[in-house]
């Protein structure tokens, strides 16, 4: 509904480079590479965990609340359990609901917000109301309300966070839409025969491409946020699976055995984050884009 | 006049585009934009046809119009005798009539390699497999004087003049009758200009196409078409055979703007006619003839009848202008009206 | 500047509608019947009859709807399913908590963000603005909830400066106890949000300086330090208060996990509590003045904008 000029500039189409170049600039921003290394160094411990995690992260691997030592690197949490197997698999738990919710978004809006913009007309009104419509809850609560509803179960999460996501892909394929279909292009696409359909998929959403990247990479960034938050008051990842958000709020509880059990799962989390925003602001910066700002896709504790 | 006794290519008949001008919050109608009135031209196979005017003439509505990217409020396009304005299938359109475009770079997806672009009418068609398609367009790149190995290669990273070429070996793909030109050389740098123009003029000859060709550049069109059109505000005011029109235009307007062209003697002194005034706004077309009121020779009967285009003298071209004949004879003769103001600069 | 308004005002309206329509389908999106959702699974036979007539479930479903509506603008949204006390008495309770909180995190975001911002928009290279930058993207990161953690870890439980557990004591009966009380959140709230402002100021304020009529300052000979305030920081700060404006609107309901983390009696914990025990009268009315909320901000902030910056409103 809004579009002041100080909230994210329509983005522009994406000037299409040979692949390499964008890589090659991609290579020279800091956060981009910092980022990348360690969202890497994630998805592998992720994807590894069972070859990493020391112990099961359900069973008992010791006694109660120990804090860091040689052989529970992270310590125990109030169970027994090794925290540091918990961790690593709740790698896994984040990365999954992140690429699920930012793929399902991304499914979802691209198509419409194209044919929201291409079309114009009455689907675009209607389009935007329901859009302006959910963009008007804040993310979290939005999230909240849908998983109150479906119940919980990381299905439901990702689910939730997803549907969230979808209007800012909505905005953002549509505004780059708008801003290219009166390209000479497009109109030599029509001179040519082309149907709508495939002007709008094959010849424009190609071109839109870069944004949308970079809005995927922020949506993983802010899925991640949203599920721990959410496991964190307990409407996220049911116990006993590992979630982050899930550890730090039993955490609490035990502030003076075991301080480490609340500092742990945050630095993951923290850093996982911060990976995924420098990994975006990197893809931003080689391509050239202005991308949106992660206040317009809600993430907040 | 030299036109072939076979029936025309493309015949436009009482062409008429206006586009609504709305306000306020419901967009109700408060006016519209006389783009294109009432015009009509033939359309020969194999020869070309050039549409010239200002900016603002209708020139370019006229032509996306005729190709059926927009829709005309009334009056008809015939391919082969066939109607196709109104046509919902595009597509079939699309075959017979191609487009080229003003700018080189804007024209062409720029996320695909040369031969992709100029392959897309054939996907889109769906014509051939992929492999054939790609050797199509490989050749097309070939009669266009682009190497195969070139033809890897992403817009961007081409000339203006080699992208413009691109965009006609991609106009070619699908074997067109008529091609329409909107300025396509005016992008391009002087030199380059020439190669572009003679390409076309040999493509011309090799594949029989029919080229309506839009430009504001008296020169060009002069080099390249057989018969001129010319346009001011929405309407033809002259068309007729090249030479004749450049020799002997009929039309103030037409006598203007030949007057405005440069001739490369230093020595030769003309007289400029100066037009008065600016563009009148196409939302308000002047009464009568819509040249009255630039025109220097302008009469009452301008303003109360307008001039059809018909054949007014004996050199057989069409002009719409009551004293056509009785102007015959003046041509750089410079009658200023008092009030004059001069647009382009000089002599009051 | 009037058909402006008006345009707003009238994509404003369908949107409402939607969102009255989507609140109101929340009760029966639940499985089982709508009333028992509306009164809780400890009600008497006569409450579950009562609501199932307020509801009107045996008439159609159009008139179902307006009947709610009907409710909604005569704010009747019935009583709690928890505690059965009047919902509206509930939100209203907690509405200026919500709002000292999302104020006073507001003045710390700027207060962070102003200094930091300015300073990476004048020194683009320096190693101060790279520090800045880092601070920034961990602004952004860290989850709140997590700062808020390690702040009662280090601020209430060890060092008893602040309360561990927020209550919310009304600035104008005790301004130390508000204080006290409400810094905590509003710390963690005010440096994510700091994150996203000094960001703004920064580009904004950089693009202010490329502008021309800076040089022209420059060149009449007025001294940097005026160059950047009255004239860049000017330019600057009117995307900076409309963003800033915005993310009020965001806060309303977004704060939820930090207010639980603190245990803060804001709208956040409000629904939190509603959503863990199924109040949904409680849900429903609390969502839908966030919606509506929102909605006017982003709709004041709009105009406003139109107001200062004429280009916005021929488009």
């Amino acid at each position: 509904m809004t579009a002041t000029p100080a909230a994210p500039a329509a983005p522009t189409q994406s000037t299409p480079r040979r692949r390499s170049t964008v890589g090659r600039k991609f290579l020279h921003t800091t956060p981009g590479v910092v980022g990348a290394v360690v969202l890497l160094l994630m998805a592998i411990v992720a994807i590894a965990a069972p070859l990493i995690a020391p112990f099961d992260p359900l069973l008992r691997a010791g006694s109660a609340l120990q804090g860091p030592n040689a052989q529970h690197w992270f310590g125990t949490d109030e169970l027994g359990r090794d925290l540091f197997s918990r961790v690593v698999y709740g790698a896994q738990l984040s990365l999954e609901t992140a690429v699920g919710a930012a793929a399902f978004a991304c499914l979802v809006g691209l198509p419409l917000g194209v044919l929201s913009g291409y079309l114009g007309g009455v689907v675009d009104a209607i389009v935007m109301r329901i859009t302006d419509f959910v963009l008007a809850v804040p993310g979290i609560l939005f999230a909240l309300v849908v998983v109150a509803i479906l119940g919980s179960g990381v299905l439901n999460l990702t689910l939730a966070i997803g549907i969230g996501a979808i209007p800012a892909f909505i905005r953002l394929a549509r505004a780059s839409t708008l801003s290219l279909r009166e390209r000479e292009y497009v109109l030599a696409a029509r001179s040519m025969g082309a149907s709508r359909f495939d002007i709008m998929f094959r010849t424009v959403t190609p071109n839109i491409m870069g944004p949308i990247i970079v809005q995927i990479i922020v949506t993983a960034s802010v899925a991640i946020l949203v599920a721990a938050a959410l496991s964190f008051i307990g409407l996220g990842t049911p116990p006993p699976a590992p979630s982050w958000g899930g550890m730090l709020q039993t955490s609490r509880s035990y502030l003076y055995q075991q301080v480490w059990y609340a500092v742990l799962p945050g630095v993951a989390l923290a850093v996982t984050i911060a990976a995924l925003d420098g990994v975006g602001r990197g893809m931003q910066t080689a391509l050239g884009t202005r991308g949106p700002g992660r206040a317009k896709v809600g993430g907040m504790g | 006049m030299s036109a072939p006794s076979l029936p025309p290519v493309l015949r436009v008949s009482n062409l008429v585009k206006h586009f609504p001008i709305r306000r306020g919050v419901l967009g109700r109608q408060v006016g519209a934009v006389h783009a294109v009135d009432e015009v009509s031209f033939e359309l020969y196979s194999g020869r070309s046809l050039g549409l010239v005017g200002e900016s603002g003439s209708g020139k370019t509505t006229t032509g996306r119009t005729v190709m059926g990217l927009v829709q005309p409020t009334s009056g008809t396009v015939e391919l082969d005798g066939v109607r196709v304005t109104g046509a919902s299938d595009r597509r079939q359109l699309a075959r017979a009539m191609s487009m080229v475009f003003q700018d080189p770079l804007g024209s062409l997806n720029p996320r695909l390699s040369a031969i992709a672009n100029v392959a897309e009418p054939l996907r889109v068609h769906r014509i051939g497999s992929a492999a054939e398609r790609r050797q199509r367009a490989i050749d097309l790149l070939g009669q266009v004087g682009l190497r195969a190995d070139q033809g890897e290669r992403v817009p961007a990273e081409f000339s203006g003049g080699q992208r413009q070429r691109i965009g006609i070996a991609r106009a070619l793909a699908l074997s067109p009758k008529v091609m329409l030109l909107d300025e396509p050389a005016s992008a391009l740098d002087v030199s380059v200009q020439a190669q572009v123009l003679n390409l076309l003029r040999d493509l011309q000859n090799q594949l029989g196409v029919a080229f309506l060709f839009i430009s504001h550049d008296l020169s060009v069109v002069r080099h390249l078409c057989d018969r001129v059109a010319v346009m001011y505000l929405g309407k033809i005011v002259e068309v007729g055979d090249r030479d004749e029109v450049y020799d002997h235009p009929l039309h103030p307007y037409t006598k203007a703007l030949l007057s405005a062209v440069p001739i490369p003697d230093p020595d030769l002194r003309r007289e400029r006619i100066v037009l008065s005034g600016d563009l009148p706004s196409p939302v308000n077309p002047p009464s009568g003839c819509r040249f009255r009121t630039r025109c220097a020779w302008a009469q009452d009967i301008c303003a109360t009848q307008e001039p059809e285009l018909r054949t007014r003298t004996a050199g057989g071209q069409l002009v719409a202008c009551h004293f056509a004949a009785e102007l015959a004879g003046v041509s750089g003769a410079r009658v200023v009206r008092p009030d004059a103001i001069d647009p382009i600069g000089g002599r009051p | 500047m009037g058909s402006y308004i008006l345009r707003r005002l009238l994509q404003f309206v369908p949107v409402l509608i939607l969102a009255s329509i989507a609140v109101w389908a929340i009760v029966y999106a639940v499985p089982g019947n709508p009333a028992l959702a509306l009164v809780g699974p400890d009600a008497t036979p006569q409450t579950i009859a009562a609501a199932e007539h307020r509801l009107g479930l045996d008439k159609p479903v159009m008139t179902q709807y307006f009947l709610w509506v009907g409710h909604a603008v005569q704010l009747d949204f019935g009583n709690s399913a928890i505690n059965g006390e009047s919902v509206l008495s509930q939100l209203a309770s907690r509405i200026p908590a919500s709002l000292q909180l999302t104020l006073f995190s507001m003045l710390i975001g700027l207060l962070l963000a102003l200094p930091l911002g300015i300073v990476a928009a004048l020194k683009p290279r320096s190693l101060v603005t790279k520090v800045i930058n880092f601070y920034q993207a961990a602004a952004l990161a860290i989850p709140t909830f997590w700062v808020g953690i390690l702040l009662i870890i280090g601020l209430a439980v060890k060092k008893h400066m602040f309360p561990s557990v927020s209550n919310y004591v009304s600035l104008w009966s005790d301004p130390l106890g508000a204080f006290k009380n409400t810094f905590l959140p509003a710390l963690c709230l005010g440096i994510y949000i700091s994150g996203i402002i000094a960001r703004f100021v920064a580009a904004s304020l950089r693009d202010s300086l490329g502008q021309d009529f800076i040089r022209t300052a420059r060149a009449k000979g007025v001294p940097e330090h005026a160059v950047v305030s009255r004239h860049a920081l000017r330019n600057a700060l009117l995307p900076t208060v409309t963003v800033v404006g915005l993310q009020i609107g965001e806060f309303l309901g977004g704060t939820v996990v930090t207010e639980v983390v603190f245990s803060y009696p804001g709208l956040g914990r409000l629904i939190y509590t509603a959503v863990t025990g199924r109040d949904y009268p409680i849900i429903q009315a609390a969502v839908l003045f966030i919606v509506i909320a929102f909605l006017l901000i982003n709709l004041i902030v709009d105009v406003l904008y139109a107001y200062l910056d004429p280009r916005v409103r021929l488009r």
